[in-house]
Parts: structure tokens; C-alpha cells; sequence
């Protein structure tokens, strides 16, 4: 039966009624007709019902009727409206009972091939290269120790043999090639009212244990609550552990966000989340003036990195905000700027401060994306705090989509910076990066990527092989 | 067991749809000529609104199939009440008319009109607060049947293509995703709602069919300004109003007609007019309404970060 291209043939054929039924028209088969065809009616459309015929019923419906204005009139069988009434039982049934958690995240799975030992900085032995710094620092590194990245998260492939320091070394590929499973991301979300949305987000990351104990560790990046009190929602607020202001590469810092893999040079400074209390708000016409302001413990640098307060050492809160401008033909400007005192000191006399511009464009399948920044931390030698020179640094990103399931991506950035540790330890870097990648979506549920950076260093430092190529496998559930 | 089944079911059906032409064949006495040929008529509108009574009711047994069964796989698909204050649409009874009434005669119109007889309706609309915009005007309490019409609502840049769009009650719907990103289709219309689920850019999910006339507000789940308004007429009296305010509906049947004004920037109205030999004549004042935000397939804000 071809139900899809109308109805089935026997019911083209007038005979078929007649031999099927052994009735032949005469007069008084009026009477039977107005008699046996409801009847009909009804055993046809139980069984069409109990036969399925509903899931198929749509096109043919569509296809069956006449083509002229029919405004036909006849008298009721069944009550219409009682199926209507319970079609919309159905749909009150499911609304009452929806879960009052939603949950998602994904699995990011990958494989990296590192350069060298992995590790993206050389030492200085004997200040050999920069002998000024000889009577100012114990040792002095060259090169960006979080360069060599193999995955979302911003973990390098190796962090070095760096004397007199004892970190957690959470990937220690120590230049090896590998398998790694970057991140489970368990993502939670719930409405205390329609409004007022609790989210959380549970990262899961397995690694290698030592000592007898195990490496797998899990971080909560995200618990918030984000209320949008007004009737036009365009302005929220939000409290607990929430996403940055500063800048736009906080947006896609998740695998399951991003259109590459590794975050760009600058993303330690802008993508880490801190917990305060945030206030964003949209103005105009198209909502071309965007205002984003949060009051936080510490600075939104990433939790790995040296600078990160997730409970506050100091009295001292940090401020930062975010303005930008849309403009006509999907371009976003915007300024972004952060300061307060200097994370894990406890004191307030030491200021920590970034500042930045932004760009955001889409035209049609191509998006294109950039920041430049500065930044500067005093340290506090006696509270063993880092300082930070962040001269300036910045990234130019283009995803374009070259068909609906495939895209190919650079990014080319660089970094200029100088961070030290009292008289003990300076790490000066003077990096570019090239990275080229792709992009294929292969279900609506998973995306492969993968990715190659290839990092160089200038400024009289000398190149350190720190390339990396790694590949994400980004399931969603 | 399935394919029996349906086979048997449809030769019932057809056999019933082809009843009285079966009949009409037949010889019949010349004194019971006349009343034959009005008990044929009859019959046949009979028949016609049996059909088209079961196809309805089929179709809102697959629909609720598929919000269950939508329900079942996702967990819950819940939507938000986002009915507007739109007129409901007509009940069975009062779009199908009596029976042994004439053809094109409706539940409407309640004697005065033959049915067969048609005017031409014209009006005006005036609004406070705003411009016309894009709106419509149609013919209230008639129903026509399904016409198999196709209608694309295109995915394109993160908006749909076209915002708005009127469809005779029955046609299908589809959704091509001509983005590169992943799309989630849905209304909560009350007795039209539907959930596509998540869809490749490149790629259409298969048609749905609208089965209740009035508004219907279509949105993606992902993408919160995103936004489609489709008004679902019950028949093909429906004429869009111009830039002036000016409007004109043909072939309207004579009676006492409803007339009702739509637009997704304006607030509905309906008013009734008397359609005479020599037509009829409506006035809409209405006031222009911001377009307001929508919660998401779940009943929740979408939140700020959402595009």
C-alpha cells in the first residue's frame, strides 16, 4: 500500500465494494447505506488506528483532498472535540511531569602527538642568553610553559622538569605520543522558576596516579544562578561560580563550544570562572550596547595558572566589566577591563589589572574572532605571589564552515610577557603561534577536530620544540 | 498482522468513500428522483465530513503519538503555555454544519445565507502604537479541507526564512536547516505543538502537518532569537492587509461571517460582518504589541548567553 502517495488502490476500484460486500446498488440500499456507513466508518477507522495508520496518515490526508473550496457541512459521528480535549490532556500530562533536572555534558576523547619532551619552555643555564637577569633570578626560563596544549582545557603535554617547584604534572606525557580522554563534563541545569535557571557544570578528568593514589581529579567550573528578573529578559543576574565578563573567548571555552580544540595564548588571563556575583544587561534596538559587570573573590585567570583565587586571601574584591557595541552586519566591538588586588596575596596594597579589546563577526559560514590585551600583577615576594608583566598579547581566529558537516580553522596569536616569583624564578616569553585545524560534525552529537600548533618564540629567545598535533572527539549526551 | 490490518481498513474506507457513486449508478424509481438525488447529496457530504472527520482524528492520535513518544525518548519535552490571547478557533460543531444543510452552507450561518452564493468583503485597518506591519485577515467558522501544500520554513543565518508565514489548515510543513549549526525546532501551540529535535546544518527533518487553525509561534531551542509566526486559516479566505490598511476577501459565502485580524505585531480582533449579494464591509482598530520573549521547549528562559 503506497499510503504516502494517496489512497490505496481499492479504493479506485467501484466494484471491490460491491464484491467485497455482495451488495449491488438498487433503491432501497439507500437505506442501507445511510445504515452500514457509519458502522463502516468506524471499524475503518479502529482499525486504521490499531494498525498505524495514523503515522502515515499526514501526507496522504494532505494529498486526498479536493482542490476547490470544499466549506463542506455534514453532520458530527464522534465528538471532535473530546479528542482535541485529550490531545491536550496529553500535553498538559508532559508538562506537569517534566524533570526537574536537566542533565548533558559530553565525553572529550583525543590523541596527541607532542614535540620534543612536550614541555614549552627551555632553561636559561648560566644566563646564557640573557645575562642581565643573572644577579636578579635563581633561574630564568624562556618560552611559554602553557603553549605546548593538547586539549580544551588548556593542559600541556608536558610540564617540564622545572627545578625547584613540585607540580601536579596532570598529563607528564613527557614527549610522548598518546591517548587521552581530556574531560567527562557532567552539566546540570534546573528552573527554581521559569526565570531563575541554577546551573552547574563537573568536569571528571582522569590521569595518572603516583604514590599509590589515583590522578583522576574533577573541578566544578560552573554553579551559578542566573535570574532574569525583567519581562524583556535582557537583563540577568547571576551568583556563585559563573563565567567571565572579560572579553569573548570565555564563551567557547568549552570542548563542546569550541570550533578548534587548544584555547588561545591569552585565554589563562580571560576564561577561568571565579565566584561573586554578575550583573549583564542589553540596550537599544537589536540589543546593540551590551553591558557586563561582576564583582568577584579573584581575577578570571585560569585556575590552573599562577594566579587564581578561587577562595579569596584578601579582603579586596575584584571588578570587571565588559562593553561592547553591535554593529550592522553581525560585528561586535568590545572593551573589557579587570582589576583588584593582586590574587593570593593577603594584603590589598598590590593591584592586578588587565585590560583588552575584542572583536566578534559572522558572515555567513565564515566567524572571525579576535582580542588584544595587557595586564600587569605587582607579586608580593615575602607571600611568595607571582608578578606579571603581561606587556601585551592578542589572537585572530577565523572558523569558516566549507560545507554543512566540515570546517577548517586558523588562529595566529602571540605573547609577551614576563612573569617572575621573588629573586627565585623568572619565565620570560616572547611566543607566536600558527594553528590550523579541522572541524568535522559528524552527528548532531559529536564533532571530531583536530589541530596543529605550531609555536615559535622571537625576540632573541631561541626556538623550543614545542609544536603539538592532537585530535578531540567531542560526544554529547 | 499491521499490513492486514490496514489493507482491510482501507478498502473499508474506500469502499465506504465510494458508496454512493455506487448508488448514483444504480437504477432508481423516476418518482423517487428527486428525493434520490438530495439523499445523494447528502450522503455525499456525509461521507465527505466522515472522512475528513477521521483523518482529524487520526491526526491528533499520531500528534499526541509523537509528543509521548517524543516525551518518552528526551525525558520530558515540555512546553510553556505560550498561548496568545487569540480568538479560539471554532468548535466542530459550529464549522460543521447541520446535517441535510446545503453545500457550502455552515453552522454560521444560521438561515439567512443559500451557501452557493458568494460577495467580496473589504475593510480597512487602523492601529495605535504602531504600523500594519505584516498582517492578516480571514474568514472564521468555514473549513476547508487539507490541500497537500508544502511550505519550507528555512533555517538560514540563524533566523527563519519566511518570519511569517499563512497555511491553509492540512498543509505540511518543513524545516531545511541551511545553516552550519545545529537547529532545534519547536512550538508549544496549544493542539499544535511539535519538537524536531536537534538538526544538522545541511539536513530537513520530516514535514509536520498543523492541524488546528489560529497562531502558531515556532522557535529554536538553541538559538532564542530565533523566531517563526505562522497562522494556520481554516480555509482559503484569508487576504493579507496592505501598507494602507486596506484589505479585500474574495468569494467569501454569503451569511453572517467572522472576520479576524492577525499579526504577530498586532493584537487580534475578530468582528463579525454581515456578507449580503453585494458584500460587507469591516473595520479593525487595533493596537500594535511588542513582541515578547519566549521561554524555551522546557518552559525556561533561555538565559543571557543564549544567541
Amino acid at each position: 500500500m503506497q499510503l504516502e502517495d494517496g489512497l490505496p488502490p481499492t479504493c479506485t476500484r467501484p466494484h471491490m465494494f460491491g464484491h467485497k460486500f455482495g451488495t449491488r446498488p438498487s433503491g432501497p440500499i439507500f437505506g442501507r447505506s445511510r445504515s452500514i456507513g457509519p458502522k463502516v466508518t468506524l471499524a475503518a477507522m479502529v482499525l486504521a488506528a490499531a494498525s498505524g495508520i495514523p503515522a502515515r496518515v499526514r501526507a496522504q490526508g494532505a494529498a486526498d483532498e479536493p482542490d476547490e473550496d470544499a466549506d463542506q457541512s455534514a453532520g458530527m459521528v464522534l465528538d471532535n472535540a473530546a479528542f482535541e480535549a485529550r490531545l491536550a490532556q496529553s500535553e498538559a500530562l508532559i508538562r506537569n511531569n517534566q524533570p526537574t533536572v536537566q542533565l548533558g555534558g559530553y565525553v572529550d576523547f583525543g590523541f596527541f602527538v607532542p614535540q620534543g619532551n612536550g614541555a614549552g619552555y627551555i632553561e636559561d643555564f648560566g644566563h646564557v642568553f640573557f645575562p642581565r637577569y643573572a644577579g636578579q633570578f635563581g633561574w630564568v626560563f624562556l618560552g611559554d610553559i602553557l603553549a605546548p596544549a593538547v586539549n580544551s582545557r588548556g593542559e600541556v603535554a608536558d610540564l617540564g622538569p622545572a627545578p625547584g617547584v613540585n607540580r601536579y604534572d596532570s598529563v607528564n606525557s613527557r614527549g610522548a605520543p598518546g591517548f587521552i580522554l581530556n574531560e567527562v563534563n557532567l552539566a546540570l541545569r534546573s528552573a527554581l522558576t521559569p526565570t531563575a535557571l541554577v546551573s552547574a557544570s563537573i568536569n571528571f578528568t582522569p590521569r595518572t596516579g603516583s604514590d599509590f593514589a589515583l590522578g583522576d581529579a574533577f573541578d566544578v567550573d560552573i554553579a551559578q544562578v542566573e535570574w532574569l528578573p525583567t519581562d524583556s529578559q535582557r537583563t540577568s543576574l547571576f551568583a556563585g561560580k559563573m563565567e567571565p565578563v572579560f572579553g569573548i573567548e570565555y564563551r567557547d571555552r568549552k570542548a563542546d563550544k569550541r570550533f578548534g580544540i587548544t584555547p588561545s595564548l591569552m585565554s589563562r588571563y580571560t576564561t577561568g570562572t571565579a565566584l561573586g556575583v554578575k550583573v549583564r544587561s542589553k540596550f537599544g534596538r537589536g540589543d546593540w550596547l551590551v553591558i557586563a559587570l561582576a564583582l568577584t573573590n579573584g581575577s578570571n585567570t585560569t585556575e590552573q595558572f599562577h594566579f587564581y583565587d578561587e577562595i579569596d586571601s584578601n579582603r579586596g574584591k575584584t571588578g570587571s566589566g565588559r562593553l561592547a557595541i553591535r554593529l550592522p552586519g553581525s560585528i561586535e566591538i568590545g572593551v573589557s577591563g579587570s582589576a583588584g588586588p593582586q590574587d593570593r596575596s593577603t594584603d590589598n596594597a598590590h593591584l592586578m589589572w588587565f585590560y583588552g579589546v575584542d572583536l566578534l563577526t559572522h558572515w555567513g559560514h565564515v566567524d572571525l574572532k579576535g582580542q588584544w590585551m595587557k595586564g600587569h600583577a605587582d607579586g608580593e615576594p615575602s607571600q611568595n605571589v607571582y608578578g606579571l608583566d603581561l606587556h601585551q598579547g592578542g589572537y585572530l581566529e577565523m572558523d569558516a564552515m566549507l560545507t554543512s558537516s566540515f570546517g577548517v580553522y586558523g588562529r595566529g596569536e602571540y605573547r609577551d610577557a614576563f612573569v617572575w616569583l621573588s629573586n627565585q624564578r623568572a619565565y620570560l616569553t616572547k611566543s607566536w603561534r600558527a594553528t590550523g585545524g579541522i572541524h568535522w560534525v559528524l552527528t548532531t552529537r559529536a564533532v571530531f577536530k583536530a589541530e596543529y600548533l605550531r609555536n615559535g618564540e622571537y625576540g632573541d629567545i631561541p626556538a623550543v620544540a614545542n609544536d603539538v598535533f592532537t585530535t578531540s572527539l567531542v560526544m554529547g549526551f | 498482522m499491521p499490513t492486514k490490518i490496514r489493507v482491510f481498513a482501507w478498502a473499508a474506507l474506500g469502499a465506504l468513500a465510494l458508496a454512493p457513486a455506487s448508488v448514483v449508478a444504480a437504477p432508481a424509481e423516476s418518482a423517487d428522483v428527486t428525493r434520490l438525488q438530495n439523499d445523494v447529496e447528502r450522503l455525499k457530504q456525509e461521507l465527505a465530513a466522515q472522512r475528513q472527520l477521521i483523518l482529524q482524528l487520526m491526526q491528533a492520535e499520531q500528534q499526541r503519538y509523537d509528543v509521548v513518544l517524543k516525551y518518552l525518548q528526551a525525558g520530558g519535552s515540555p512546553g510553556a503555555d505560550v498561548s496568545s490571547a487569540f480568538p479560539p478557533p471554532p468548535s466542530p460543531s459550529s464549522v460543521m454544519p447541520k446535517s441535510g444543510g446545503a453545500a457550502g452552507d455552515t453552522g454560521r450561518d444560521s438561515g439567512g445565507g443559500s451557501g452557493h452564493e458568494a460577495a467580496t468583503i473589504t475593510g480597512k485597518v487602523r492601529t495605535t502604537g504602531g504600523q500594519v506591519g505584516e498582517a492578516y485577515v480571514y474568514v472564521d467558522g468555514l473549513r476547508s479541507s487539507a490541500k497537500g501544500h508544502t511550505v519550507e520554513i528555512k533555517q538560514r543565518d540563524k533566523q527563519f526564512a519566511p518570519r511569517v508565514t499563512v497555511v491553509p489548515l492540512g498543509t505540511k510543513l518543513v524545516f531545511p536547516n541551511q545553516d552550519t549549526v545545529i537547529h532545534n525546532v519547536f512550538s508549544t501551540a496549544p493542539g499544535n505543538s511539535f519538537d524536531l529535535g536537534s538538526v544538522k546544518g545541511g539536513e530537513t527533518s520530516p514535514p509536520i502537518v498543523l492541524l488546528k487553525p489560529g497562531p502558531v509561534e515556532i522557535f529554536c531551542n538553541i538559538h532564542s532569537k530565533m523566531r517563526a509566526d505562522v497562522l494556520v486559516v481554516p480555509n482559503n479566505h484569508w487576504a493579507r492587509v496592505g501598507a494602507d490598511g486596506s484589505f479585500s476577501l474574495s468569494g467569501v459565502p454569503i451569511g453572517s461571517r467572522r472576520v479576524v485580524l492577525w499579526s504577530p505585531t498586532l493584537k487580534p480582533i475578530a468582528q463579525q460582518v454581515d456578507v449580503t449579494a453585494k458584500g460587507g464591509t469591516v473595520t479593525f482598530s487595533s493596537e500594535a504589541t511588542a513582541i515578547r520573549p519566549h521561554l524555551n521547549k522546557r518552559g525556561q528562559a533561555y538565559g543571557s548567553y543564549d544567541e
